[in-house]
């Protein structure tokens, strides 16, 4: 009896889920299925052949080095103690106002952001530098761990982001346009997370109490502190936009940067290098295992024709472009719910990206609505990682309650999606600018 | 003894990638730099910098598969006791080992038949830096092993143990 290729395809997605269900790792378990998948349909040795070239390639890839250099630079950041200064300067602020401290951590979590390209790394760092302040100052703890899970999402939209990278290597669109894509939609979550804590602080005071109010002189005080991470922020992005040097580059130039700030700061020694070190090469390998097994998996579906075939259906359903939009957005919603955030680009961009530009979307619009689309997974129940990695931090603070304090957030989000939807300009206005 | 040996193989591994994620840092920014103001490229600042990164990332893949801190979806993990998540993790290690085991000994395959191949500017052979990588790659199988071994046993190594290790041994 033989099986058809759409069959086995399906096959293969759901034994992905299942061994993604049984703890097996993500970028495993796309591997495994990646090349059981392929040996079943193309024989053995071919299948062996791809574990022979797919991960040295991936991971002796140039381009991808963006990935760890950008994570080096905020691990050093974080080890330098710039996210302390960040918070310093918004509690000086703005924490004497109701709901204060809550936008001192946004903030925070916005220039944390603009020095690193990853969102569970700006929610690890906040948890640690902003929430025990918030809980000393009264706030509701399940309320200021959503608040600063939401606010971690800015990693990845505000440049450098490395989940624009990936988009951008993917699908060969501008990584330094994406970047810059990005920087509208990122101040107006920071904005609207603002308006959200304003309206809790004036509903229940009692979640947001009052901070205590700083003299001018104290507050100017603060803003010396931040000189390291706006010099950071200009060097590394005034670099790729003044034609200095590749994105690719910026990543490298942008880490010995910080660990250069650090080392003359007398912030940073050897075991914190060493430290910044070793969690930046943690955190990279187990994205690099993804982004093997997405490949691995990637060749199996291209010789089951699902990658063709998943492009034709989309583009012709008959709901219009807007309507296919719609459904790509909810399809992300539910695997967002399941999947981390990296193999779910890995994953649907190839499938997802050739539709959206035949229907006649902006590749680097659709960027921005593919990172803002991901980023609800990683704060919306029951796989939230963002959440997960607030969890495992503070430890009283359980899942649900962490969850229930993300929801005004989350409800936010799906208002700035459809306006990013609906007025595009906001995304494209500054790349328009980038030659 | 065998213990000693075991938590320095780890301390190794953790620094040798270290080191080689700061020296692709190291080469790009002074490539730059010695290009913006005018100096030569770095001979070989390119394949260099890739070759280093595959060698950090596999020995990086090896530390991270040993501490179980790959990224994995805890949706059913989470609800079970403390049998119920050993056993999964035993399952879950075993299925990892039966992927990274294969996936060394077909690295080896590619290091033997890349030949004289070798880098752009110094001719320096790729077969020493593919070599190096496949070794970190063995390294991973072999700490998977070591993990699942551990597993069965009741202990399951974390980023707490890494923690644990003597300052002055992890030391850059």
């Amino acid at each position: 009896m033989s099986i058809s290729r759409e069959m086995v395809a399906l096959l293969g997605f759901v034994g992905m889920f299942a061994l993604m269900a049984l703890r097996v790792p993500i970028g495993v378990s796309m591997g495994i299925v990646g090349v059981v998948g392929f040996g079943a349909l193309s024989g053995w040795k071919p299948a062996l052949n791809l574990l022979s070239n797919v991960p040295l390639s991936v991971v002796t890839d140039y381009n991808l080095s963006v990935i760890p250099m950008f994570i080096l630079m905020g691990a050093f950041a974080t080890r330098s103690g710039m996210s302390k200064e960040l918070f310093a300067a918004g509690r000086a602020w703005l924490g004497h106002l109701r709901g204060g401290l809550a936008m001192a951590s946004i903030a925070a979590c916005g220039g944390f952001a603009a020095i690193n390209g990853s969102s569970v790394a700006t929610a690890a760092t906040m948890t640690q530098v902003a929430l025990p302040e918030m809980r000393r100052a009264g706030y509701s703890g399940a309320l200021s761990a959503g608040l600063i899970a939401a606010g971690g999402t800015l990693g990845i939209m505000i440049p450098p982001s490395v989940i624009f990278v990936l988009y951008g290597i993917m699908t060969e669109t501008d990584i330094s346009k994406l970047f810059a894509a990005g920087v509208l939609p990122g101040l107006l979550a920071i904005v609207f997370y603002f308006i959200v804590v304003q309206i809790i602080a004036w509903r229940r005071p009692d979640l947001m109490p009052r901070g205590d109010s700083h003299s001018w002189s104290e507050r100017f005080s603060t803003l010396r502190g931040l000189w390291a991470t706006i010099l950071l922020f200009a060097f590394v992005l005034g670099g790729i936009y003044g034609g200095l040097y590749t994105v690719t580059e910026a990543a490298g130039v942008g880490a010995v940067g910080t660990l250069v700030i650090g080392l003359l700061r007398g912030r940073l020694g050897p075991r914190g290098i060493k430290d910044a070190l070793v969690d930046t090469l943690r955190v990279s390998s187990a994205i690099m295992t993804i982004v093997i097994g997405a490949y691995l998996f990637g060749y199996f579906l291209t010789i089951t024709q699902f990658t063709q075939q998943a492009v034709e259906f989309l583009v012709h359903l008959p709901v219009g472009k807007y309507g296919v939009l719609a459904l790509v957005l909810v399809g992300y919603f539910i695997l967002g719910a399941v999947m981390d955030e990296l193999a779910m680009i890995l994953l649907t961009v190839p499938i997802v990206f050739p539709a959206m530009m035949q229907l006649g979307f902006d590749p680097i619009w659709f960027g921005v609505i593919i990172v803002m689309a991901v980023t609800f997974g990683m704060i919306c129940p029951p796989v939230g990682i963002n959440v997960f990695v607030i969890n495992s931090i503070v430890r009283d603070i359980s899942l649900t309650d962490i969850y229930r304090g993300t929801m005004p957030f989350i409800a936010i989000d799906v208002v700035r999606l459809v306006i990013l939807c609906a007025f595009p300009a906001i995304s494209l206005w500054l790349p328009s600018f980038v030659q | 003894m065998r213990q000693g040996m075991g938590r320095r193989l780890l301390v190794v591994t953790e620094v040798v990638a270290a080191v080689f994620l700061l020296l692709i840092a190291l080469l790009t920014a002074a490539n730059v730099m010695l290009r913006d103001f005018g100096g030569p490229s770095l001979p070989d600042w390119y394949d260099g910098s890739r070759m280093l990164q595959g060698i950090a990332l596999f020995w990086g893949i090896a530390l991270t598969t040993y501490y179980g801190s790959h990224i994995c979806v805890d949706m059913l993990w989470e609800y079970l006791d403390q049998r119920g998540r050993r056993a999964l993790d035993v399952l879950a290690t075993s299925l990892t080992a039966a992927f990274l085991i294969p996936t060394a000994w077909m690295v080896w395959e590619k290091v033997a038949s890349t030949g004289t191949q070798g880098t752009n500017d110094l001719r320096l052979p790729l077969v020493w830096f593919y070599a190096a990588a496949a070794l970190g790659m063995t390294v991973a199988a072999v700490l998977c092993v070591a993990r699942l071994t551990l597993l069965a046993r009741g202990h399951a190594p974390s980023m707490a143990d890494a923690a644990a290790l003597p300052e002055h041994e992890g030391r850059v």
